[in-house]
Formats: structure tokens, C-alpha cells, sequence
């Protein structure tokens, strides 16, 4: 391939990333831009590109609103129990799974586990209603956990068994010959080698409880209500308050982009499922 | 240092047999080659002696001591693994003090110095500051070597720690675990496919097929008198020449009929063959055995053939060559000696041949 047409490929590539990321980046930008601007602005035909006169009445509401604030630290409780509770249990059963095949033999129960994720949630909400009634389990955080357990504990098995699949079990044999435990092994040898898949995991275990809309919004009520419940509520039936639903998506969206920002090395490598060393 | 014992050991996966009714007795401070093609069992073997593998049938003893239900943490072991199991995310360093910090009785400056002894004596002082990742394959090997050593073991267990090195490395850490052996005297049970590896290092072989042992005995033995005919056939390279013949007899001289070739024995050398059970015999010769004649000889036996191809390995020359009727026949002769296209006799003395009661891989030496 000659030196031009490389470069115009590359250019076209670029190009097309340019493109790719302004299609990405716009809503982010309307968000904003919706949120500093007041309400009267918001309605207005054309447009306004950016907010004339900047507004922090917004944010201001969420971050002072006990409603939104309060519903912003149910959703940060429930999407971390239910991380810690999915990702342990996680471990432990992926572990199983990846070591002991006598487990499940025929790789059954794995798959049944997979299935969960198959069917529309939308399908099991009727029911989970009626259950978590009955177990007194409607509007406590201690339900949605459990609740949102369903969901990302076949995610977390099924990734950590992948990454335990790929230490070999020479590994653990060694360190059994050298003289250590089944336990002593996992923290000193496989503990430090999944790190990096279990932090990605983590992360899409976190992500998925922190944005999840449709059980909170049955089973929660008003002492548990998730952000996620909120936003609706701000849709009134005279006005819609679009300057608090976009301040309120703006918070919301800081703590997974923080977290993302801070441990993207370790989400790559997990993502990826590359292990890049071993 | 011990002298491991194996009794009956049985391991079967389901209907699968691993090992089936393997006996062995190691000595203590002899260096033990398990050699046989994939499947034979001597992988299951050897993690069987380090405890990875809980026999189905029979038992396992260091020093009479039976140890056949002691999980490997009890069994003061070391191992080399195929993939050496070194850890990434430790430096070389790390990884062979690690079997050191498993138990508590060693302090700091302690475990320094045992590694900083098992790095000379396996030549990784060098490089055993950096992460295993940053090191070459010959040099991870030595880590591994390192590793195992460390702690002094009583039973020192390789398993084909070497496949996936160049040539020039693995004879060079071949000839370096046998000097390293001896010096510790320590117990060692390697197990390989290569049946060179197995020759140029072990005291004793352990020649398995199929899950048993088919012989067991030092190298020159299993060599010049393979037990059978599988043994005949894995062991030595180039492999060893084999007719199969129909026995009849004429008097005292046992008459050997390839088809094409016919070899006559009598007197001592024929009388092996009044045991035959079988009419139809492996007659092999070694290529070594094998010498070049311009003419047919009276007194010794021979083959007629044209030579195919030479190969160079140095003082020597391997030879391939086809008798009339397109049978394969191989020679080690003196390098230079014979090219291609040469038609002549390979000629051996009847003292050197290996005559086995069958064709079949189990069938039985004669001779």
C-alpha cells in the first residue's frame, strides 16, 4: 500500500472518530447546557446553543431538595451492598465453577444461571411484586439488593469464572506442593492475578444496580426511592422541570464517570479480558 | 532425601485407566526418568507421588512411610511444573522464596540467603531481581529450578519441564539438573516423552505404555536388551530397524522369512527362538549395529540395499536406505563413508540382534 493512501485511511479513520465522538458527546452537552439554563429558555424555538444567563437553580434544587439528595444515597447504599454481595458471591461461585468440575458436571446449573439474563425483567416484576409483599421486603434497601443479587450475580459468576479459567491450575498445584492451603493460595496467588477482572466486574455490577429504573419503581416506595424513581416525578402535569431532570442526570453521571476515570487500566484489561501479563 | 515406593498404584477416570497397577521402588538419591508416548501414564504417576492425584487402588511411601492420603502440603515435596507455574505478578526473587514463606519457622534474613544460594547453584543470580514476565525462556526455567530447590526437599518431581525449549538450551539444563542432582543428592522423579532426555540423564528408566510399566532398568540395559517390543521400538534414535519374519526350522537352524529377506540362525544364537510361542517374529537390529560391506559375506548376516539419503550429526553418518522390495532400513555409520545411490550390503553379527515372540507391541523379548 503506498504512503498516500495510508495516510488518506488514516485521515478518513479520524475522520470518522470526529464524527463518532460528536454523536457521543452531544447529549452530554445538551444535558448541560439544558441544565444552567432557565426555564423559560428551555421551550423555545430555535433553540438557544448555550444557556444566556447562566442558572445554578438547578442544581442548586438537587443538591439541597432532601427528596433528590436522599434518593441519591438510596441508590449509592443499594448499587454498593448489592456490588459487594454480587461480587464476593460471585467469586466464590465462578471459583467453583472454574475449579471443581464435579460442581456441575454438565455445565447445567452455570447455564441456568446465564438463562436468568435471557428473559425480559419486565417478564418476573409482577411476581417479585407480590413476593416481596408477602416477605415484607417492599420498599427496604435490603429488598432492592437482594432483588438486583438476581441479576448481577449470574453476570459476576459467569465473568470471574472466566477469569479464574484463565490462571492455570499448575499455579495453585505449586503453591499446594510448596505448602500452602486451598485459602492461603487464593489470596497470595489468584487473588492478585483476577484483580484486575474483578474491579471491571465490579464496575458493571455497580453500573447496572446504579441505573437500574424498572424494580425500583415497582418495589420501592417513599422511604427507599432510588434517583432513578425521582426523575419521573418531576414530570408534572402542567410543566416538566427539564432544568432539575438534566441537573439531576448531571450528578447522577459524575460517580461512574469518577470511578470509571480512576480505575480505567484495570477496566481494560478486564474488559478485555486480555490479562495482558499472564 | 527418600526412597519412594510405589505399590499397585491404580488411577482410572471413569472408565479411562491412567495408570493400571503401577509398582516401582526409587532409590534414595537416584535420579528416575518416567518415559513413554502421551497417555502411557506417567504424568498421572508422578502427580500421584505428589499428592495432585488421589489413587484409585494402591499406595505411595517416602521412607516406608505411607503417604498415600496426605494432601501434597504434608509430603515435602518440591515440583517443577510443564508450565513452570511461576507466578507474573511476583520477580523471580518473590517466586522462590515464596515455597520459604509458606511456613513460619523462617526469618527474614533466612529466606534471603536460602534464595540468594538456590540463585547460584541454578545461575539466576543474575536476573532473579526482575519480573518473570521480563525473562527469557531458558531463564524461567532456572527460577523454576531455583524455586524447587530452595527448600531442600525430599522428593524432587520434573514434569517434562523442558518441552518447550530450543535444543541447545535444554541439553545445557539437562546435563546442569543432573550435575545439581548429584550434588544434592536429592531424590528426583522426572518424567519426559523424549526418550533422548530420558537417556542422557536418568540413573534408572521407566519405560510406560498404556499405563503400565514395561520395563524398568538403567539406560544401557533398557538400550541392549529392550524388554519388548515397544520398548525396542521407543527407545534409541535412530529407531531401531524391525523385520517380521515367519519362524520355521530346518534342523537346528531356525530359518527368519521377512517375505524378502531370510535370515538363518543356528546353534546359541538360534536356541532363544525354540521358545517362540508365536510363528510370526520382530527381528530388529539397531542402526549402530549396522556395518557397510561392498559384497555379500558368508559368515555374517546381512542385508542387501541402496542408499537413499545421508544425514550429517557429526562423526557420524545416519543413513536411509531400501532393500529391493522398498523395505526402510537405517545405519549409524562412519561419517563420509557412504552417499547416495550407493548399492551395497548392511551387514550385522546375529549377536546383536533383538528377537521378540510376536509383532504387537507387548510382544515379549527372546533373546
Amino acid at each position: 500500500m503506498s504512503t498516500s493512501q495510508t495516510n488518506g485511511f488514516k485521515w478518513a479513520g479520524r475522520g470518522l472518530l470526529a464524527v463518532y465522538t460528536l454523536f457521543v458527546a452531544f447529549p452530554i452537552y445538551w444535558t448541560l447546557n439544558t441544565a444552567f439554563k432557565p426555564l423559560s429558555q428551555i421551550g423555545t424555538f430555535p433553540p438557544t446553543l448555550y444557556p444566556k444567563g447562566f442558572q445554578f437553580d438547578a442544581f442548586v434544587w438537587v443538591l439541597t431538595n432532601s427528596r433528590a439528595i436522599d434518593a441519591i444515597l438510596n441508590s449509592l447504599i443499594i448499587a454498593s451492598g448489592t456490588t459487594i454481595l454480587s461480587v464476593i458471591l460471585g467469586s466464590l461461585a465462578g471459583y467453583a465453577f472454574s475449579r471443581f468440575s464435579w460442581v456441575d458436571p454438565g455445565g447445567h446449573v452455570s447455564f441456568w444461571l446465564l438463562s436468568t439474563r435471557m428473559f425480559p425483567p419486565v417478564a418476573v416484576v409482577l411476581p417479585i411484586f407480590f413476593i416481596y409483599g408477602r416477605l415484607g421486603l417492599q420498599d427496604t434497601l435490603i429488598g432492592l439488593m437482594l432483588l438486583y443479587l438476581t441479576f448481577n450475580l449470574p453476570l459476576t459468576t459467569w465473568l470471574m469464572r472466566d477469569f479464574f479459567d484463565k490462571i492455570p491450575t499448575s499455579f495453585e498445584e505449586a503453591a499446594f506442593v510448596d505448602g500452602y492451603s486451598r485459602f492461603e493460595t487464593f489470596r497470595k496467588v489468584i487473588f492478585p492475578l483476577v484483580r484486575p477482572g474483578l474491579v471491571a466486574t465490579m464496575m458493571l455490577a455497580w453500573v447496572f444496580a446504579w441505573n437500574e429504573f424498572l424494580f425500583a419503581w415497582i418495589i420501592t416506595g417513599n422511604n427507599t426511592s432510588t434517583y432513578t424513581t425521582i426523575i419521573p416525578t418531576l414530570i408534572e402535569s402542567n410543566q416538566i422541570q427539564w432544568n432539575n431532570i438534566m441537573a439531576m442526570a448531571a450528578v447522577v453521571a459524575t460517580p461512574p464517570t469518577l470511578i470509571l476515570i480512576a480505575f480505567r487500566d484495570n477496566i481494560i484489561e478486564g474488559m478485555t479480558l486480555g490479562m495482558t501479563d499472564i | 532425601m527418600a526412597k519412594v515406593e510405589i505399590d499397585s498404584l491404580t488411577k482410572r477416570y471413569g472408565s479411562i485407566v491412567a495408570t493400571d497397577d503401577v509398582s516401582l521402588d526409587i532409590e534414595d538419591g537416584s535420579l528416575t526418568v518416567l518415559v513413554g508416548p502421551s497417555g502411557c501414564g506417567k504424568t498421572t504417576t508422578l502427580r500421584s507421588v505428589a499428592g495432585l492425584e488421589s489413587p484409585t487402588e494402591g499406595t505411595i511411601s517416602f521412607d516406608g512411610v505411607d503417604i498415600t492420603d496426605r494432601p501434597p502440603q504434608e509430603r515435602d515435596i518440591s515440583m517443577v511444573f510443564q508450565d513452570l507455574a511461576l507466578y507474573p505478578h511476583m520477580t523471580g526473587q518473590e517466586n522462590v522464596a515464596f515455597p520459604l514463606r509458606a511456613e513460619k519457622g523462617y526469618s527474614e534474613p533466612e529466606i534471603e540467603e536460602a534464595v540468594q544460594e538456590a540463585a547460584e547453584v541454578t545461575d539466576c543470580d543474575g536476573f532473579i531481581d526482575k519480573k518473570i514476565t521480563e525473562l527469557s525462556g531458558g531463564q524461567q526455567q532456572r527460577v523454576a529450578l531455583a524455586r524447587a530447590l530452595v527448600r531442600r526437599p525430599e522428593v524432587f518431581l520434573m514434569d517434562e519441564p523442558f518441552s518447550d525449549l530450543d535444543e541447545l538450551l535444554k541439553r545445557q539444563l539437562r546435563a546442569e539438573v543432573v550435575q545439581l542432582q548429584q550434588e544434592f543428592a536429592v531424590t528426583m522423579i522426572h518424567v519426559t516423552h523424549d526418550q533422548e532426555e530420558a537417556m542422557t540423564m536418568g540413573d534408572d528408566l521407566v519405560v510406560m505404555n498404556r499405563g503400565n510399566v514395561v520395563q524398568f532398568g538403567n539406560p544401557d540395559e533398557v538400550f541392549s536388551r529392550p524388554r519388548t517390543l515397544f520398548v525396542a521400538m521407543f527407545i534409541g534414535s535412530p529407531q531401531i530397524n524391525r523385520f517380521d519374519c515367519d519362524l520355521s526350522w530346518d534342523g537346528d537352524t531356525a530359518i527368519l522369512d521377512s517375505g524378502e529377506l531370510v535370515f538363518e540362525l543356528s546353534g546359541e544364537a538360534a536356541r532363544p527362538l525354540r521358545k517362540a510361542t508365536e510363528t510370526r517374529l520382530a527381528v530388529c537390529v539397531r542402526p549402530q549395529r549396522l556395518s557397510w560391506a561392498e559384497t555379500e559375506p558368508e559368515d555374517r548376516l546381512s542385508i542387501p540395499v541402496t542408499v537413499n539419503v545421508t544425514e550429517k550429526i557429526g562423526t557420524e553418518d545416519i543413513v536411509r536406505c531400501t532393500t529391493p522390495r522398498g523395505h526402510d532400513v537405517t545405519a549409524e555409520v562412519n561419517s563420509g563413508t557412504l552417499s547416495e545411490g550407493m548399492d551395497g550390503y548392511l551387514v550385522f553379527d546375529p549377536a546383536n540382534i533383538h528377537l521378540f515372540d510376536g509383532i504387537d507391541e507387548e510382544a515379549e523379548r527372546l533373546n
